[in-house]
């Protein structure tokens, strides 16, 4: 329907320009037919635009400047068929340009109308939107890390801004709010504070929910808050309106945890020091080489920097000069280490105390003694170490209690007691002794 | 990118030498879990015999099932109106999680902090063959990779010298879907399972034959790869390379087999741990066994006890008879293997799975022709107990319940495929990118369902 008055009127044009400059075409004829359909198109148009509008629902100020640029194309395009029609070509020297440029303007703005604002942009190719920085004008920002993202300024201001701060900023003011910052925010407006308590009982908070039609609904033009900016703005209000805490400081239910994740890409599931820590990912040159020192190495997975590494007890390698590689060639991505069954001496121990993103720590039947716990006590994120079949004794207890990260501690078969195991478990709660059967038996 | 895009073209020699040598699958995530041990009571033990307790149900003993339960439902023998049955065992908690657990498991009873149940599993299938084939393959039908071969397929093996997915059967007889619960249908078949046997040699004909020594064996082996190797030069069919790995595979076993299978280098404390015989194919040598095949780094071991379909039809077909002998036969192995890998640090890394491939009715079933005195329940597809423990699962943890009967599961319920998707979860694997292409489409264990029983994960 509004298509064809654009084809028509454009050709018309296109006929009348081909005319002025190329009259041995034999086009004349045509143009002032061609302008008259499209001026009575154009007029259907318009009435039906007319009538669309009264339906509602249509921003108001782009509507505004639609329905008059279009009656004025009307106009325009009765004024071009009636002058030509009357052989004075004069007027479609200005008029022409005119109302091409009318036609673009008019239905860019019918296509805001109906597509939404932006449309565009939106479909259209990379280069616009990087001309116009649509995506960061629109795009909701994402994050990653839970600690970092401030839950006002990161997630509730930028909400606020779009929906709020257009009239309540310093300058307008609207009802003696100015919501840009913080001081002013909690100072309300005419009306006293907007943020009182809980939820419910914060002006902010209530009129955003009101039933649409009512005169003190918020925001009174323009796109309504979302379900999830609701949300986000109770739950940062029942936290007790804070300014200055992280997402991890606060309490997360589990539907906001949901609206987090898919809003904002953030994933706030307790994630495990390997997870958190960011090291460099390994050349594939390093596995080959620490293959050839005699050591199984496997990444922990495909996304992770981090490595599992096994001593492969190969008779003809030493273990030392081979530890001494990996200390220097993997110091941060060693998350795993299995040297069990090896003859792995203490000072063979300074090199893997080296390696301080160890998790996992194997020296099952090696000859390991309490000094050689005393080196290892100094890694900090080990939380399983295997120490079954060594040479350790109750001595080692002293040093063992300094992992303050250890969850699983095995000392089958060594002179470690129940007694002391017991006062282990005691000191950290979270850490398991396993002592196992009595050999006796 | 997914991992089967990665292995769909491992068919070419140099994919197959990965630049860290030994393994050649990664994990799509870090897994807690590096192998599995699954102990698979064939037959499908009693769930309310030994787990899931229901004073109701012993107050309904003797009365006949509503038409309700009945209505509607095909059973593999129960027909007409049966009677309720009662618990034949005497529950007590035990451990500070306080976890149900009957009189015929006494050594099991102590360990159950560090066992999470999962009482509210269900299946689709009635009857034992379909019911493993879909445990263990996704399917009820024949032709789909077991979940070793997925397993092996995905992660590869740490061990060098020895499959990395080894079956070992006891009860006598193998599980009733035979060896397609350990087959690699369209994967390679270098991920199928590998029998081992508990009693006399390990892996039939390992053994050179007379006058055959080791380097002749070496030679024809040589032999035979070279001129394997030509032919795959001239048709390129993958198998070909599989046959060639087997062949090297095999000669490498003839020395690590023996080795890894002669139990009798355990010390006595460990035999009295497991109550273990050396020489007999018993449920407890093979749990010795696997923790020994685990110890080389062997990726799935699946152990197959036959014997619990506890129908009532005959003296070792009741719950008055043999479930009680089965219950004995694995209840201090199971136990022991438990500890044993707990005290040698193991535990955390390897994950244990406990169960049958469906559950029983509450029900006694009413078969006729049949000694009174035996006492007896049907397969029953909508509840049923398994065991995990270990790595990547919580210990200590009860998840899903069944109603005041213990006839379906009424919170938290976890269907076979969930479990498989939990299973390849604890070893870092997705199972929705675990893919293998054939006949057209990406095919996995899951199929197109399954979801990670996440509360369970550690």
């Amino acid at each position: 329907m509004v298509h064809f008055p654009i084809g028509i009127i454009v050709v018309g044009i296109i006929l009348y320009y081909i005319n002025r400059y190329r009259p041995e075409w034999k086009v004349a004829q045509a143009i002032s037919p061609v302008f008259f359909i499209g001026f009575v198109s154009a007029l259907l148009a318009a009435l039906c635009g007319w009538m669309l509008a009264k339906e509602g629902g249509y921003d108001t100020n782009t509507l505004f400047w639609h329905r008059w640029l279009g009656v004025g194309i009307v106009l325009l395009s009765f004024g071009l068929w009636w002058w030509h029609s009357k052989d004075n070509l004069k007027p479609a020297k200005y008029g022409a340009p005119l109302l091409v440029a009318g036609i673009l303007v008019t239905g860019h703005l019918g296509g805001n109308l109906t597509h939404g604002e932006g449309f565009l942009v939106e479909k259209g190719p990379e280069f616009l939107k990087k001309l116009t920085a649509y995506d960061e004008k629109t795009a909701i920002p994402t994050f990653d890390d839970p600690d970092s993202c401030n839950v006002y300024h990161d997630l509730i201001y930028p909400v606020l801004e779009s929906k709020c701060i257009s009239c309540h900023n310093s300058k307008l003011r609207k009802g003696g709010l100015d919501m840009s910052n913080t001081e002013s925010l909690m100072k309300g407006g005419r009306n006293g504070e907007v943020i009182e308590g809980e939820s419910a009982s914060s002006e902010i908070f209530k009129r955003v929910v009101l039933d649409p039609s009512s005169r003190k609904y918020m925001p009174p033009k323009g796109t309504p808050m979302s379900y999830r900016e609701i949300k986000l703005l109770e739950w940062w209000i029942d936290a007790g309106a804070h300014f200055d805490k992280s997402v991890s400081q606060t309490e997360t239910p589990k539907d906001i945890a949901g609206i987090l994740l898919s809003r904002h890409k953030l994933d706030i599931t307790p994630k495990s020091f390997l997870e958190k820590t960011k090291v460099p990912a390994l050349e594939d040159q390093v596995f080959v080489e620490l293959e050839k020192q005699g050591f199984a190495v496997q990444p922990l997975a495909m996304t992770s920097p981090f490595i599992d590494v096994r001593w492969k007890r190969v008779d003809s390698l030493s273990l030392s000069n081979a530890l001494e590689s990996l200390q220097s060639m993997a110091s941060e991505q060693v998350a795993w280490l299995d040297l069990g069954e090896s003859p792995l001496s203490d000072a063979d121990l300074a090199n893997v105390a080296k390696c301080k993103n160890l998790v996992r720590l194997k020296l099952q039947k090696t000859p390991v003694s309490d000094d050689g716990v005393k080196i290892l006590s100094q890694l900090k994120h080990l939380e399983s170490l295997n120490l079954y079949g060594t040479k350790i004794t109750n001595s080692a207890a002293e040093h063992l209690s300094k992992m303050s990260s250890l969850r699983n501690l095995y000392v089958w078969q060594t002179g470690l007691d129940q007694e002391n195991a017991e006062n282990l478990e005691t000191s950290n709660p979270d850490l398991e002794v396993v002592l196992g059967v009595s050999v006796g038996d | 990118m997914a991992l089967g895009s990665i292995f769909a073209c491992r068919n070419d020699q140099e994919h197959l030498s990965h630049p860290t040598g030994t393994v050649e699958g990664i994990s799509h995530y870090p897994g807690k879990a590096k192998r599995v041990i699954y102990l698979h009571m064939a037959g499908s033990p009693s769930q309310l015999e030994l787990f899931d307790y229901k004073p109701t149900l012993n107050d309904l003993h003797g009365k006949p099932c509503p038409d309700s339960l009945l209505k509607g439902r095909n059973f593999a023998f129960i027909s007409g109106t049966p009677e309720m049955l009662g618990h034949q065992g005497q529950f007590k908690q035990y451990g500070e999680s306080g976890a149900w657990v009957s009189h015929y498991l006494p050594h099991f009873s102590s360990v159950v902090d560090d066992v999470c149940f999962l009482k509210a599993m269900h299946t689709d299938e009635f009857n034992h063959a379909p019911a493993q084939l879909f445990l263990y393959s996704g399917s009820p039908r024949l032709g789909r990779p077991s979940m070793g071969s997925w397993i092996t397929y995905g992660l590869g093996s740490e061990a060098q010298d020895l499959p990395g997915f080894v079956v070992l059967v006891s009860g006598g007889l193998t599980p009733s879907a035979g060896k397609s619960v350990w087959g690699s249908g369209f994967l390679p078949s270098v991920y199928q399972g590998v029998q081992c046997r508990s009693e006399g040699d390990p892996v039939l004909f390992i053994n050179n034959p007379d006058g055959i020594s080791r380097d002749i064996r070496r030679k024809t082996i040589d032999a035979i790869n070279h001129l394997n190797k030509k032919e795959y030069e001239a048709v390129g069919d993958p198998e070909i390379l599989t046959r060639i790995a087997q062949y090297e595979m095999a000669f490498k076993m003839q020395m690590s087999v023996p080795e890894v299978m002669d139990i009798n280098r355990e010390p006595q404390y460990i035999h009295n741990l497991y109550g273990t015989e050396p020489g007999k194919a018993s449920f407890a040598n093979n749990c010795l066994l696997a923790r020994r095949l685990a110890e080389q780094g062997v990726r799935f071991i699946q152990l197959f006890h036959w014997g619990w379909d506890s129908h009532g039809a005959s003296k070792d077909e009741a719950l008055n008879g043999g479930f009680v002998d089965r219950c004995r036969e694995v209840d201090k192995a199971m136990t022991a293997l438990l500890t044993d890998l707990k005290q040698r640090g193991m535990l955390d890394e390897t994950l244990v799975v406990w169960g049958g491939e469906f559950g029983r009715t509450p029900m006694r079933e009413n078969r006729l022709g049949v000694d009174p005195e035996l006492i007896g329940r049907d397969h029953h597809t909508d509840a049923f107990t398994i065991w995990m423990a270990g790595g990547g699962v919580k210990g200590g943890m009860t998840f899903g319940e069944t109603d005041e009967i213990g006839y379906a599961g009424v919170k938290d319920k976890v269907h076979v495929h969930d479990l498989q998707a939990t299973i390849l979860h604890t070893l870092g694997l997705d199972h929705e990118k675990l893919t293998y292409q054939f006949q057209g489409r990406d095919f996995r264990l899951t199929d197109v369902h399954g979801k990670v029983v996440k509360p369970i994960i550690a």
